[in-house]
């Protein structure tokens, strides 16, 4: 069991890392704490893992729960909106622009409800729309409509700061 | 700017991201379980104290005592009992559901500890303020005026900080609540 997991937690983290870190708004020391969260989780029910989906969507399913089990102390973050918007006026060189992209987003992504957020974190990591289902229990066509909706409200904010 | 660029820019981010360790965490675990155990060691113990400090009290004083600190006593016991009983729960909820299911069951805890903390608690309070006021009357007759002042002042100030966490842990709840509660 133990080089299973192994395996799994090499080849899963960064995936997980950087749902948490989407999750908590950029902070990367929650982040870390998270998805260490995850992992114990994943280490304590590895062998009631049945195969009945892949071993990717089971950790899914355990990263969004743990996500969703996460108490916050303060709803706002480390990134915000308005902040992003004065740092804009001095970018420069395209690393800088990348990172106030990705500020952008978190600060975007914070202002989605739970379940938005949770699912558009999964489309973020490419999940198809039936693996989505799968992990959040939603139908698909439920999931369909919403991940449209949130994909609309997101690239809105991202582009206008709306 | 379309929704391809921003996903292109998300899992861009993480090339940086080094791999922890993963030792420190099984020893964590380790750690937090070993310190469960004591913590309800602790609890187990702090409760048979106060139940035999009770019986000795009860042995040796009148009944207005015995009735304050019956009431002073079951109080702690009770309000440490929910607690206890409330993390077990959450601990309980199976992490494996669908989101969705684990959301509703999440959301049927916190409706509970709403109820607990607008009904049972606020009883409880005023439950453990009649126990203080039959004791203050003893220490009133028994004791010297500066230690009765003391106790008295002790007690509110006491009392005040514990309202204070008490009403920052429920606002907090309910914010999560209201959180899980959104669609």
């Amino acid at each position: 069991m133990s080089q299973d997991f192994t395996k799994i937690y090499q080849e899963h983290y960064e995936k997980v890392h950087r749902l948490c870190l989407g999750y908590v708004n950029g902070d990367t020391a929650l982040a870390k704490d998270l998805a260490q969260d995850v992992f114990i989780k994943v280490w304590e029910h590895l062998d009631e893992f049945q195969h009945k989906s892949s071993i990717g969507t089971w950790i899914y399913r355990i990263t969004v729960n743990t996500c969703l089990l996460f108490i916050r102390k303060q709803k706002k973050g480390t990134f915000s909106i308005t902040e992003i918007a004065e740092d804009k006026q001095d970018v420069l060189q395209e690393e800088t622009a990348h990172q106030n992209r990705l500020q952008q987003m978190y600060a975007c992504i914070q202002q989605l409800k739970e379940t938005e957020r949770i699912i558009i974190l999964l489309v973020l990591e490419g999940l198809p729309q039936k693996e989505i289902a799968d992990i959040t229990g939603h139908s698909y066509e439920n999931v369909r409509v919403m991940v449209y909706r949130i994909k609309e409200k997101l690239t809105k904010c991202v582009s206008h700061g709306i | 700017m379309e929704f391809k660029d921003i996903q292109n820019t998300w899992q861009q981010q993480s090339e940086q991201t080094t791999l922890p360790d993963f030792e420190p965490a099984k020893q964590k675990l380790a750690q937090l379980r070993k310190q469960q155990k004591i913590t309800q060691l602790i609890l187990g113990i702090t409760g048979a104290i106060l139940i035999a400090f009770f019986f000795y009290i009860a042995a040796y004083k009148h009944s207005g005592t015995l009735i304050g600190m019956l009431l002073l006593i079951s109080v702690i016991v009770f309000r440490v009992s929910i607690e206890i009983i409330s993390q077990q729960k959450l601990r309980k909820i199976n992490i494996l559901l669908s989101f969705v299911d684990f959301k509703e069951q999440l959301i049927t805890y916190y409706k509970k500890r709403k109820k607990l903390a607008f009904t049972t608690i606020p009883v409880l309070l005023i439950v453990y303020n009649i126990g203080f006021a039959i004791m203050s009357y003893y220490f009133y007759q028994y004791l010297s005026r500066g230690f009765f002042y003391y106790i008295i002042i002790s007690y509110l100030v006491s009392f005040i900080i514990l309202f204070y966490f008490i009403r920052k842990q429920v606002l907090n709840e309910l914010h999560i609540l209201k959180n899980l509660q959104e669609e």
